[in-house]
């Protein structure tokens, strides 16, 4: 009898942990989850996504056109890869 | 065997403090046609000056107080006793930084140097609010990432992920995150608060900047902390605990008396790394606000760079390092001397 009833609140206290961990990573996360998601919109629907919850989904006009054009403009590929490519 | 180290230590170390040292003695400029010449203390004497001064009110032809239209005392003006006055050859050249009323007179703190002032009791500011809440935050943090759950290294690599991403990066991002007009954070308070909450432009208002600046320091580097925390908590022998079960202590007393003077040696640690590490602040100030509004979140390394290469007054920017040096080495001192171990 007095087993059950401790097994119920250990359950319990071990839902309420689990609780306040994911919480608090909430903090942690919702800013990570906003830049990347961000980082798939253009502009415009980036600024206008931050009054609801779109902001941290991928929805919309979503693509990788800013990374590709990132990697265009950095010549990552000049700046990285040149100690191992054999372009002189 | 050491040479590696001592010779770039030497390098990037020693050798620029020397010459930052000697620097602040004179006049050097970034790019200058002028030789440099050396000037003494005068750097630090126009960073550092302060002085009060106290105005009486301005008397009328009976010899009552003047007052204007609105009842207001009328004071000479400051200007007048700070600008080329030869009676007081010691407040030329100096501003106001502050003032308040003493009865009917009314006191002045002058410096020489308000923004450099600023920088100053903004930095302290910073480091008196972070390194409290930084520590404490870190070690909640700890306690409940050591608890043996499954699944718990997802949280403590969550916890820990900020501390990975570039400064520049996080700044950044949270600049759009303190947005006025379509931040994240006024938007989330708006909808939690049913639009009962007003969205505060947090970087551009001087009351809430420095805040919103200590709050994203604090986020950030939270899980570095935390982790050396853990440590110290996994140090600390687990029969402790099960002897102080065994004896009916409760959670907060096997906190008191085991955990916390286990981790004696982390928090001393922890307490002067996050004093020096936020006395640097630097990164945050130059990406979201450069110093501004009004001075609200000027810095030390803010001041000393802006100085040394925005204004090319390398002379200046090395005198305020070293200011800082000194600052540091005492407080690290005093925390070293505080929390010696007490041998008797």
């Amino acid at each position: 009898m007095t087993r059950s009833v401790k097994g119920r609140g250990d359950s319990v206290s071990k839902f309420l942990r689990y609780l306040v961990l994911v919480l608090i990573a909430l903090i942690f996360v919702f800013p990570i989850v906003f830049m990347l998601v961000s980082s798939l919109k253009p502009d415009l629907q980036l600024l206008s996504d931050t009054s609801s919850l779109r902001a941290f989904l991928p929805i919309g006009d979503v693509s990788l056109n800013i990374s590709v054009r990132l990697l265009s403009v950095c010549r990552l590929d000049g700046f990285y890869l040149t100690p191992f490519s054999r372009r002189s | 065997m050491a040479a590696p180290v001592i010779i770039l230590l030497l390098i990037f170390l020693i050798v620029p403090f020397i010459f930052a040292f000697y620097f602040s003695f004179t006049n050097q400029r970034l790019v200058s046609p002028n030789p440099t010449q050396v000037v003494g203390l005068s750097n630090f004497k126009s960073l550092l000056t302060v002085r009060t001064f106290t105005l009486s009110p301005e008397l009328n032809a009976n010899g009552q107080i003047q007052r204007d239209e609105n009842g207001e005392i009328v004071y000479p003006s400051l200007r007048s006793y700070t600008r080329n006055n030869p009676e007081y050859p010691q407040l030329d050249g100096l501003r106001e930084w502050t003032s308040w009323q003493s009865g009917n007179n009314r006191t002045f703190l002058l410096a020489s140097d308000v923004v450099f002032m600023r920088a100053l009791v903004n930095t302290l500011l910073f480091v008196v609010l972070v390194a409290p809440l930084q520590g404490g935050l870190a070690l909640v943090l700890a306690l409940l990432i050591n608890q043996p759950l499954r699944g718990i290294n997802i949280f403590r690599t969550i916890y820990f992920m900020p501390v990975v991403i570039s400064m520049v990066v996080i700044a950044i991002l949270w600049r759009f995150i303190y947005d006025g007009n379509n931040g994240l954070l006024n938007s989330l308070l708006e909808q939690l608060t049913f639009g009962a909450f007003k969205p505060v432009d947090w970087l551009g208002n001087p009351a809430t900047a420095m805040g919103s600046l200590i709050a994203m320091s604090v986020w950030q580097g939270v899980g570095f902390h935390m982790v050396i925390w853990l440590s110290g908590l996994q140090t600390i022998p687990s029969v402790l605990y099960e002897a102080a079960s065994t004896e009916g202590a409760n959670t907060f007393q096997k906190f008191r008396f085991i955990t916390w003077p286990g981790l004696r040696n982390t928090a001393i640690l922890i307490l002067i790394v996050i004093t020096i590490q936020a006395f640097g602040l630097f990164t945050q100030v130059n990406v979201m606000t450069r110093g501004g509004p009004l001075d609200a979140t000027q810095s030390i390394v803010f001041q000393a760079y802006e100085r040394g290469f925005e204004k090319q007054d390398i002379a200046g920017g090395s005198a305020i390092s070293v200011i800082l040096f000194i600052i540091v080495l005492s407080i690290s001192l005093i925390q070293r001397y505080l929390t010696r171990e007490k041998t008797s």
